[in-house]
């Protein structure tokens, strides 16, 4: 194979771009680096050109390298089953904006391929590509990961080097698929969830930043520690926007206002309960898990502790990713006995900590400045600003309700507000009441150490990869996407004990 | 006093007959708003509450307006219920912020336990630390 540039212009997105530089393309020598490689690989140039393919992308999607070179990897929106071949690789090998910047990326996309598109009867000898179901409407979901390659002095990579891991068989095709509007929607609600809601100059936030990057970089459970209303289901929102699986949907249920057999049904049943709302569902925040009965828990740690199979596999053999939003922690609700330690030990794997809204009253004009054209949409006249003594009184405010509370108050105010600017007194009564009644929170200075946080986080992660493993550490390398010696200078380095004898010494590889 | 408020946007009257009953002997104020303007006015002016959002042939208005109202109020909790299944409708719904999705084939006394679950966190007495975001 040749890793010429593609001389052809029309491209299936229909954009007219033009060529990069061959002179780029030339310098790397793409086929003897990878031609021969079990895994589907390609490399596109900063236009989203397929510049190369390798034997196996080409035997995975079934598409010739010819074909692939005539193609333009730069639709965003979602295609269907009655999309071309051409349009939905393209669309699955569309770059992020975050790689298009020039950061590492990893993107979980749906591949809706049906018969249709082998012509007809699904049976051309010779073009059958691996992904098709035997003669299904199969959906699958491709793991795609682009690793940009900078020049001295880019901005944004000027090729991108990309892996395919086809995840599982989803779903069954049905009917046309949402309109554009509607995928829109979505879209801008994902955007609301970015982590720029959380900036702040603050080192606990900084912190849960860190620890909401690194939560989004892996597959475990999450828990959410804070009091009601600091933020825990946003937050949970964004991990799972920011991760690889940010195009399946997250659905939030709350243990203890729905009724324990609904959930139970809709996680573990969904045939039963004659609600098949979990397929498609990639995250499953749970607020408060300790209301759920002892038989759902139990049903939820199996379904934690269970190994991840790799490769396609049968439809839902992966459920979804579990947050958990609590506010109080976990050993208490062990110790009263309405939770099961296996399941408070499954949740902790990787445990965030959000602060209450008094601990960050620096950050209180930000918070304000991000909730007030929320809270005053619908006015005629918006609200741009708070006069002094209303900045008093909010920073005076202890604020238990925490962000929630905040929100509300501003909402209220709005509402009794008749200019431009909110004054004092066009906040509740029972929030001046009550600064009249309390002293001024006193102002909080703990230490924030993030290298023993991050290490904390990395040795419950890596116990539990080898629990769930029953200790073997190849396998638990593999589980956690490490060499095996990092797992092993880790496991020295953090402290963990090797319980079990290796799988090479068990003669097992 | 507030009374907890059961809003039920749908182009017919028939979920709304279904659940009268429910709601008289528990005290919801049973509300039938005919446009999403007035869904949220009343979300607005009369405390948060459970709305039950009916699909339409035309989803795209009850969608827009599940998006607005669990932005806007994210004390209310929203129930969509739809007649048939379109791809990927239920996800998008759960992306959008809904507390619960019912699809068909689903029983009377499914929609009744899912609606009382959810009241019972709406009480008589409204302050602004709320109750759900």
């Amino acid at each position: 194979m040749s890793e010429q540039v593609p001389s052809a212009a029309p491209t299936s997105s229909g954009a007219d771009i033009p060529r990069p530089p061959r002179r780029l393309a030339k310098e790397f020598r793409w086929q003897a680096f990878f031609q021969h490689c079990a895994e589907p690989l390609f490399v596109l140039d900063r236009r989203g050109r397929l510049l190369f393919v390798n034997h196996a992308w080409e035997t995975l999607t079934g598409m010739a390298k010819e074909q692939a070179h005539v193609l333009v990897c730069r639709r965003s929106q979602p295609v269907s089953a009655n999309d071309s071949v051409e349009e939905i690789v393209a669309h699955a090998l569309t770059p992020p904006p975050e790689v298009r910047r020039g950061a590492c990326g990893r993107v979980r996309r749906l591949v809706p391929l049906s018969p249709l598109h082998l012509g007809g009867d699904g049976k051309e000898a010779g073009t059958t590509p691996l992904l098709y179901g035997r003669g299904a409407d199969v959906a699958v979901w491709w793991e795609v990961e682009f690793l940009p390659l900078l020049q001295q002095g880019e901005q944004g990579g000027y090729l991108i080097v990309g892996r395919i891991r086809p995840v599982q068989a989803v779903e069954r095709l049905r009917d046309k698929p949402l309109s554009e509007k509607l995928v829109n929607l979505r879209q801008q609600r994902m955007e609301r969830f970015g982590l720029d809601a959380w900036a702040s100059s603050l080192p606990s936030l900084r912190r849960l930043v860190e620890q909401v990057r690194l939560a989004s970089q892996v597959t475990t459970p999450v828990l959410l520690l804070g009091e009601e209303g600091t933020g825990k289901q946003t937050l949970a929102r964004t991990i799972h926007y920011l991760s690889a699986c940010r195009e399946g949907a997250c659905a939030v249920l709350d243990c203890r206002y729905l009724p324990p057999a609904a959930i139970s049904n809709l996680l573990f049943h969904p045939s039963e309960s004659g609600n098949p709302g979990v397929r498609g569902l990639a995250a499953v925040y749970l607020r408060e898990p300790a209301y759920l009965p002892r038989d759902v828990q139990l049903l939820l740690c199996e379904r934690i502790f269970r190994p991840v199979s790799e490769g396609p596999s049968p439809e839902g053999a992966l459920g979804p990713r579990i947050f958990a939003g609590c506010t109080t922690p976990l050993v208490q609700a062990v110790r009263s006995g309405r939770m099961l330690e296996e399941l408070a030990c499954a949740l902790g794997a990787l445990v965030i900590e959000v602060p209450p809204l008094r601990e960050r009253l620096a950050d209180l004009p930000l918070l304000v400045g991000r909730l007030l054209p929320r809270a005053c949409a619908g006015r005629e006249t918006p609200i741009t600003s708070l006069s002094a003594d209303a900045w008093a009184l909010l920073r005076s405010y202890s604020w238990p309700g925490n962000l929630r509370e905040l929100y509300n108050v501003l909402r209220i105010a709005c509402a009794h507000a008749r200019g431009e600017q909110l004054r004092a007194s066009d906040f509740p009564t029972e929030l001046r009441r009550a600064v009249y009644r309390e002293p001024p929170p006193p102002p909080v200075d703990k230490s924030l150490p993030l290298e023993h946080l991050l290490e904390e986080a990395e040795r419950r992660l890596i116990q539990l990869a080898l629990q769930r493993v029953g200790g073997r550490k190849a396998r638990a390398a593999r589980l956690l996407g490490i060499p095996r010696p990092r797992l092993w200078r880790r496991m020295n380095k953090l402290g963990i004990a090797d319980t079990e004898k290796d799988e090479e010494d068990l003669g097992e590889e | 006093m507030h009374y907890p408020q059961l809003l039920v946007y749908e182009t017919d009257r028939r979920l709304a007959s279904l659940l009268q009953r429910l709601a008289d002997q528990n005290n919801w104020l049973l509300r039938q708003p005919r446009q999403p303007s007035a869904v949220l006015r009343l979300l607005d002016r009369g405390g948060p509450g459970v709305l039950l959002l009916r699909l339409s042939r035309d989803m795209e208005r009850e969608m827009t307006l599940l998006e607005q109202v669990t932005w806007l109020h994210p004390d209310a909790a929203v129930v969509l219920i739809a007649d048939s299944e379109p791809h990927g409708l239920s996800a998008l719904a759960w992306d959008l912020g809904a507390r619960w999705v019912l699809l068909p084939p689903y029983t009377r006394e499914q929609l009744e336990g899912i609606v009382l679950s959810l009241m019972v966190q709406y009480q008589p007495t409204v302050s602004a630390r709320g109750g759900e975001t």
